[in-house]
């Protein structure tokens, strides 16, 4: 294995089935960043996902039960841990999130611990259903009132995470399911610098999202309130003296 | 309370530990998972032969009937045990998480052999 520079940025990329759109994402990273390492976590694809990405240039790890969306992204952490990566890409592989802007994620993360990748700030591009909206529109509203800092788009799967908030995910919890508003709380806690810029989403082009139905839009209403609160509720490693 | 009601219990609590113990026995159930159960049947086995114990906690709660006590304490019995489940499922399902995701790290040294 090729030894890891200082400096050096692992884009991880959860999948499940994505055969069809993996492949062009994985290039196009590549591209534009050759000296980034891709890292799929193949979260039990049927597909030829793995074979896809492996060839398409990606170090590929298949976790070998579903672990779920948080479940995968945390294990993509815990590799990025371990190999000293000193800036996460987390994105993901249906083509949604474009590559282009991974150099703008890449620049604000300079002053930033973690940086999202927000689908409302200025580069207008992707509708998403009217529930969903109001649901992210609150919890968004929420997340910038406690962590003071202007927020519009907390359930962004395509982020900049240096490696000291990779170390508090991969060593401490992350949510096994979606990741939202409560994450970056638990984040801005710890003392750790959220920021947002501008970036351009795209409709799916082939596959099933992970997250979809009524069901999960209900599940995310009811939840999303009470992790917040217990997530207030948490004492943060630092006071407690103790995990990461 | 009457005899019917006495000997229905006697039985059923006698039947209920047997059952726990031959499934520790065929090793469905483990030793230590299986004391609350016991204890639980036990605690039925008792109040139906010495019913005195039973009238006074009714009498202290204000219900009409021991049949009432012994309900209300069940279901409280009950919710609690299916409240402790279920953290015992969610400290499973992180400890199996966790170890999921030590075999996905390690995967990709097995790819490359």
């Amino acid at each position: 294995m090729q030894e890891v520079t200082k400096g050096s940025v692992a884009v991880v990329m959860p999948a499940r089935n994505e055969k069809d759109s993996i492949g062009p994402v994985i290039e196009a990273v590549r591209r534009l960043h050759p000296d980034f390492d891709v890292v799929v976590i193949d979260d039990g694809s049927t597909d030829a996902t793995p074979k896809v990405a492996r060839k398409a240039g990606a170090r590929v790890l298949r976790a070998p039960i579903n672990l779920g969306y948080g479940g995968a992204v945390q294990a993509g952490l815990k590799y990025a841990h371990k190999h000293k990566y000193d800036l996460v890409i987390l994105m993901d592989a249906d083509g949604q999130h474009d590559p282009e802007y991974i150099g703008k994620l890449v620049e604000a993360s300079g002053d930033h611990d973690l940086v999202i990748g927000s689908r409302f700030k200025g580069v207008a591009s992707y509708r998403v259903p009217f529930v969903r909206r109001l649901g992210m529109r609150i919890f968004s509203g929420i997340a910038s009132a406690i962590t003071g800092q202007n927020i519009s788009d907390t359930s962004s799967g395509f982020q900049a995470i240096r490696s000291n908030v990779v170390a508090l995910f991969a060593l401490g919890a992350y949510p096994v399911d979606f990741p939202d508003a409560d994450t970056l709380i638990w984040v801005a806690r710890h003392g750790f610098r959220v920021g947002e810029v501008g970036v351009k989403m795209h409709p799916r082009t082939a596959g099933k999202s992970m997250i979809s139905g009524l069901g999960a839009s209900l599940k995310y209403v009811f939840k999303m309130p009470l992790s917040i609160l217990v997530t207030l509720l948490r004492i943060p490693y630092s006071e407690k003296r103790e995990g990461p | 309370m009457n005899l019917q009601v006495r000997i229905l219990a006697l039985v059923v609590s006698l039947l209920f530990v047997a059952y726990v113990v031959w499934l520790v026995r065929n090793r469905k159930l483990r030793e230590t998972d299986s004391i609350v159960w016991i204890l639980a049947g036990m605690a039925i086995f008792v109040l139906s032969v010495w019913v005195k114990p039973l009238i006074l906690v009714t009498d202290l709660i204000g219900a009409k009937f021991p049949v009432s006590t012994l309900f209300f304490s069940g279901l409280i019995f009950l919710v609690f045990i299916s409240l402790w489940m279920t953290t015992r499922i969610s400290a499973l399902s992180e400890e199996v998480k966790e170890l999921a995701q030590r075999v996905t790290l390690m995967s990709e040294e097995q790819e490359k052999e």
